[in-house]
């Protein structure tokens, strides 16, 4: 078989590659780095850091390490220490044992600072550190590139929406007509119409937080779909852009990215250099 | 005997002409009156257009643009999307999850 599909990261994999059998490694590899990153995982190695605040394990340091590159790319916009916050919203599980209402316990916390020293990464001050806007995306560029090394010459992974190919154009739709080439940029899209669960107070809540209110981000437009040069720079943008839209859409284009993002009346539009030739 | 009858021909060749003669000057006269009216028409209205005031900017404006906020960018940064002019079969979706 050139293709495979299972459930992982909570949500649905397709991966695609031209050599027969190849693609039916993605589903360990994706397995190994669900075990690391996963914050509903007690046993995973950023539970591990967000209890004892000082774990050593290269694949955490290499993912956070860009977790902070895009933190900074982004002034802020997208912030990985806001996992105390999701937990006091109430998203302290994986979404799928999230049922019914839940009670926000966690008032906003101060920053956590994260140290890094080749492969051991430290937390300092309260507050979890949370890679969910990053790990996806991250999967799915190692996936890529695992099954290129392997000798696959087209290859498409597709990781709950996350999509980056290579070997040929892949088009990927996005929104009702939009394209994207995910085979000359990752593509990935985030939403606050996702992930959402209510609280006991009845009220509404969704899981991309605004790191300055510390609170489910509002913002003009509720879906945005970014094209970068790797899937999890893509992944970690799209959150960015519903945080702070007016700040990052007009600099895009310097972090070698571009979007499309749905109003609120549900009409996209798209930064100027956005290909509709995909 | 003859002469009646040469006389016969006479009188309905004059009533034909007669009767010709009629219908031709009858038409003359109405197609005259109704050159008359025709001219007095044109006179009159000629008159009335002078004394009009001037027509000034009677061709409408055309309406102004209707915006609405589905016409405006929501954030800064964005256009319109512009959809692909060819439909184009795709490998995935990029959705949410």
């Amino acid at each position: 078989m050139n293709e495979t599909r299972f459930k992982a990261m909570g949500t649905d994999w397709w991966v695609h590659a031209d050599l027969p059998g190849l693609a039916d490694a993605a589903p360990a590899a994706v397995e190994a780095i669900e075990a690391c990153l996963s914050r509903f995982r007690p046993d995973s190695s950023l539970s591990r850091l967000n209890r004892e605040r000082s774990v050593t394990d290269p694949l955490l340091a290499e993912v956070t390490r860009q977790a902070i590159r895009i933190a900074q790319l982004t002034a802020g916009a997208f912030d990985p220490t806001l996992g105390a916050d999701l937990v006091g919203l109430g998203y302290d599980r994986s979404f799928d044992a999230l049922g019914g209402s839940v009670t926000v316990v966690a008032p906003p916390q101060p920053r956590l600072h994260l140290a890094l020293l080749g492969g051991t990464v430290t937390l300092d001050g309260p507050g979890l550190l949370d890679l969910g806007g990053i790990g996806k995306g991250w999967a799915v560029d190692h996936v890529l590139q695992l099954l290129l090394d392997r000798g696959a010459a087209e290859v498409l992974v597709d990781g709950g929406g996350d999509i980056r190919g290579a070997g040929r154009a892949w088009p990927v739709g996005v929104g009702d007509d939009l394209i994207a080439d995910a085979g000359q940029h990752a593509v990935a899209t985030s939403s606050t119409q996702r992930r959402r669960w209510r609280t006991i107070d009845g009220s509404w809540q969704h899981h991309i937080l605004d790191p300055k209110t510390r609170r489910p981000a509002s913002a003009a437009i509720d879906t945005a779909t970014v094209t970068a040069p790797t899937a999890a720079l893509a992944d970690a943008l799209a959150t960015a852009v519903l945080v702070d839209p007016d700040g990052l859409l007009p600099r895009l284009a310097e972090l070698g990215a571009t979007a499309a993002v749905r109003g609120l009346d549900g009409q996209w539009w798209t930064t100027s250099d956005w290909s509709t030739d995909a | 005997m003859t002469t009646d009858r040469h006389t016969r021909d006479q009188l309905t060749t004059l009533s034909v002409v007669t009767v010709c003669a009629l219908v031709l000057g009858g038409s003359i006269l109405l197609i005259a009156r109704n050159d008359a009216a025709r001219r007095q028409a044109s006179e009159l209205a000629a008159a009335r257009e002078a004394s009009a005031p001037p027509v000034v900017a009677a061709r409408p404006r055309p309406p102004a643009r209707v915006t609405t906020a589905s016409n405006r960018a929501p954030v800064r940064g964005v256009v319109k999307a512009r959809t692909p002019k060819r439909r184009k079969r795709v490998a995935r979706r990029s959705r949410a999850s």
